[in-house]
């Protein structure tokens, strides 16, 4: 019975890696936020061909909504929603070709890395079982399969496409924050200045990735996402934005001018909302074109 | 360390190599227990200690209650051994409770108090502790008596004391072993002893519930959180809680079959700890197929002790009830847990009210019965989601004043996927269910075994959800 149920296994995966070959190639397989990190990231670890020519973007849930489609294509996004620019950074390490350019966005510095993150990509046997047997990856994950061919079936959309409306500006716009709680939430969390042992943990770390990618040859520039203004002045991303320029100078490292901040609005005093998030990366674009060599 | 990280196959493999290498059962013991000490302190090493000292605690005591000659010291020893277990257990686990009840936020006695770590799988092995004691005591077990018999007795006991208490497929969430099941059974194991298919049947079902169902599930119940659930439609809100009563019996019924699994390979065989309790049809049967473990040792070293049902009807209910509340705070340091735990008291007393009335409560038809015991269980675990009883009441608010429905691709993706994943469980149960009530033995689809086991392993690999400790692990 045990030999027979291992060979029925074997036999699953091999005709489960056929149909993938004949079903369409962009699925939306996404099934939650965690399930879109961790395919994001194995995409980048297997499927993203020269990475030597590649700019990569690390940071949290506040640069993954950049529209990437407004970037030129070889830039990469691995930016994680929940997570921070440690895991980003951490994937870029693991992986043995680097990229030309790191963006690290400098608003969840105080945020460590994920462990069971790194645990569930680079656990040593799943890693190269997914390496070899695409069937197994994330991506494709049968229910995944299951939930895109019906999306695909039934015509519905789970990401919807923003069109952005470049005459309007913010005063157009209603003023209000969407959630209002979450708001409330964030300006209670940002009030609190980080400690020192917290600050110094953070850029400790930062500090051997930023170390490390420059002897690779690799060029680091640091951004700022926009957030709500009022919360820009809290003591908790004051700290940050100060001890990023003590601890990486302007005269040593590249660093992306901030827009006025007026010009954006948010859902919840940190994330963009689509038609902003879809601004800011087209103004990012302009400014890496001035700035970055 | 938990059963579906790299560590512990690693950790299972050598353990299992280096204890089959020897055909010596001292050497086997030795190898098992260290293994047990190695997984325990994996992750926080310095809660060893506490462990330990709980062994020597027991091996002390028990000893010291078989080797006592008046039945006044024997009863003595009993009474110090249950209390130094219960002790270890209050002090760990709810002192946070007492301080954060009854201490203010300025007390240096409650912040002291509130700080004391909580170490995993202590309710699971002060209650074998207790166990052993009480089993000595009564005799039910004579491993104590036999050892001060024997002149070298006191060593070997003591090995077999550790191997008891640490066993690693047990230890931090159960199954709850009782001495005179386990101890029996600790002589020389070999190779050809071990029941293969049975082992491989319970380690592929208990991995393919958690880690498919139960592992992809969460991160759809992740939405019955405080404040994200408030903006749930009626019928999102009803799937989730749904989804989260099936989460929870694939997460624990999955870690026990795992545990039983891997027991079966040293040699040890577990009892089941879940016996299909989704097809209950009334509250006393739930309790008769769930956390079989639990149930049984509350109801033979808590319930009879108190009397159970000898002494009257209002002392049967103030057993009945005395039982469910604490059981309900063994959960977990919270008050929400007592609240769940009379709840399912003031379920049984009100089944066993009716039954004892009217002969036959419910003159309804099984399925009904069914569904309904499922419903209050369902509502019950809403408070292991939602410890805080506010949140509990807010969300049991929400699912009578929300919108029924709201048409947004993300509220249907939820309930897609939650409906989906719970299918293997509602099967599961369905089957079972089937089989019991038509007397079949499906001897035809037994034949077909090896693809349901086959398919169960490929979905392990290539659907699994991301890892979290298992839900009992925080009791």
């Amino acid at each position: 019975m045990v030999k027979k149920s291992l060979l029925v296994t074997l036999a699953s995966v091999l005709l489960y890696s056929m149909v993938l070959e004949i079903l369409p190639d962009k699925l939306n397989t996404k099934q939650h936020l965690w399930n879109y990190n961790v395919i994001k990231a194995q995409q980048y670890l297997y499927e993203t061909d020269d990475v030597s020519h590649r700019n990569v973007i690390v940071g949290s849930s506040l640069s993954a909504r950049l529209v990437m489609d407004s970037l030129p294509s070889n830039y990469v996004n691995l930016a994680f929603g929940g997570q921070s620019l440690f895991d980003g950074l951490r994937i870029i390490e693991r992986r043995s070709e680097k990229p030309q350019a790191v963006f690290i966005e400098m608003n969840s510095v105080l945020r460590g890395q994920n462990e069971s993150f790194e645990e569930t990509l680079f656990s040593p046997v799943s890693f190269y079982a997914r390496k070899y047997i695409p069937s197994l990856r994330e991506r494709n994950q049968p229910m995944g399969v299951l939930k895109g061919l019906l999306i695909n079936l039934l015509g519905l959309d789970d990401q919807p496409v923003v069109v952005p409306d470049t005459e309007k500006t913010a005063e157009d716009l209603q003023p209000d924050i969407i959630n209002p709680q979450a708001f409330a939430v964030k300006k209670e969390t940002e009030a609190i200045a980080p400690t020192d042992e917290e600050l110094h943990r953070a850029f400790d770390d930062l500090k051997c990735y930023v170390q490390a990618l420059k002897q690779a040859g690799i060029q680091v520039v640091f951004f700022e996402m926009p957030i709500d203004t009022t919360l820009q002045r809290m003591a908790r991303p004051q700290a940050v934005h100060t001890q990023f320029f003590a601890e990486f100078p302007l005269v040593d490292y590249t660093y992306i001018t901030p827009p006025p901040r007026a010009t954006y609005r948010t859902t919840d005093g940190v994330h963009l909302d689509a038609l902003s998030a879809s601004r800011f990366t087209a103004y990012l674009r302009e400014e890496i074109e001035l700035t970055v060599q | 360390m938990l059963f579906t990280s790299f560590s512990f196959f690693a950790l299972l493999t050598l353990t299992w190599a280096l204890y089959y290498a020897t055909r010596k059962k001292a050497v086997q013991v030795a190898v098992a227990t260290l293994a047990s000490f190695v997984f325990y302190a994996w992750n926080f090493p310095f809660l060893l200690s506490l462990l330990l000292a709980s062994i020597a605690i027991n091996i002390g005591v028990s000893y010291r209650v078989a080797a006592s000659s008046s039945p006044a010291a024997r009863r003595a020893y009993a009474v110090l051994g249950v209390l130094a277990n219960l002790g270890i257990l209050g002090f760990f686990k709810y002192s946070p409770l007492i301080g954060r009840t009854f201490f203010g936020a300025d007390s240096s006695v409650g912040d002291f108090l509130v700080a004391i770590p909580l170490p995993i799988g202590i309710s699971f092995f002060t209650f074998q502790g207790i166990s052993l004691v009480v089993d000595t005591f009564t005799g039910k077990d004579p491993s104590a008596a036999q050892a001060k018999e024997q002149n070298t007795g006191l060593k070997h006991y003591a090995a077999n004391i550790a191997l008891f208490i640490a066993f690693f497929p047990q230890l931090i969430a159960g199954p709850i072993v009782k001495a005179h099941e386990f101890l029996p059974q600790i002589r020389a194991k070999h190779l050809r002893d071990i029941q293969w298919e049975i082992c491989f049947r319970n380690l592929v079902i208990g991995y393919f519930l958690k880690m498919f169902v139960a592992d992809n599930l969460k991160d759809q119940t992740f939405w019955i959180q405080y404040p994200y659930f408030e903006s749930s439609s009626v019928v999102e809100l009803v799937t989730l809680l749904y989804g989260y009563a099936i989460q929870i019996f694939a997460d624990f019924a999955g870690y026990s079959l795992i545990a039983i699994g891997v027991a079966g390979l040293f040699g040890y065989q577990l009892r089941d700890n879940f016996l299909f309790p989704y097809i209950s049809t009334s509250f006393s049967e739930f309790w008769r197929r769930w956390h079989i473990s639990l149930s049984t040792f509350l109801r033979e070293y808590l319930y009879i002790p108190l009397g159970g049902n000898r002494r009257g009807n209002v002392r049967t209910y103030a057993n009945l009830m005395t039982t469910m509340v604490l059981g309900g705070l063994w959960h977990g340091a919270a008050w929400s847990y007592a609240v769940w735990g009379f709840y399912h008291g003031v379920a049984l007393a009100i089944e066993r009210l009716a039954w004892d009335t009217f002969r036959s409560p419910f003159r309804v038809p099984p399925f009904l019965q069914g569904a309904g015991v499922f419903v209050v269980v369902a509502v019950g675990f809403l408070l292991f989601k939602l410890p805080s009883f506010d949140h509990f009441i807010r969300y049991m608010q929400c699912m009578f004043t929300n919108p029924l429905w709201l048409a947004d691709t993300g509220t249907l993706l939820r309930i897609f996927f939650t409906l989906v994943y719970s299918i293997p469980v509602i099967v599961y149960h369905a089957a079972y269910a089937y089989q019991e009530h038509y007397s079949l033995s499906f001897a035809g689809l037994r034949r077909l075994d090896p693809i349901y086991y086959g398919l169960m392993l490929f979905f392990i690999l290539a659907n699994s959800g991301s890892s979290i400790d298992f839900i009992y692990f925080q009791f």
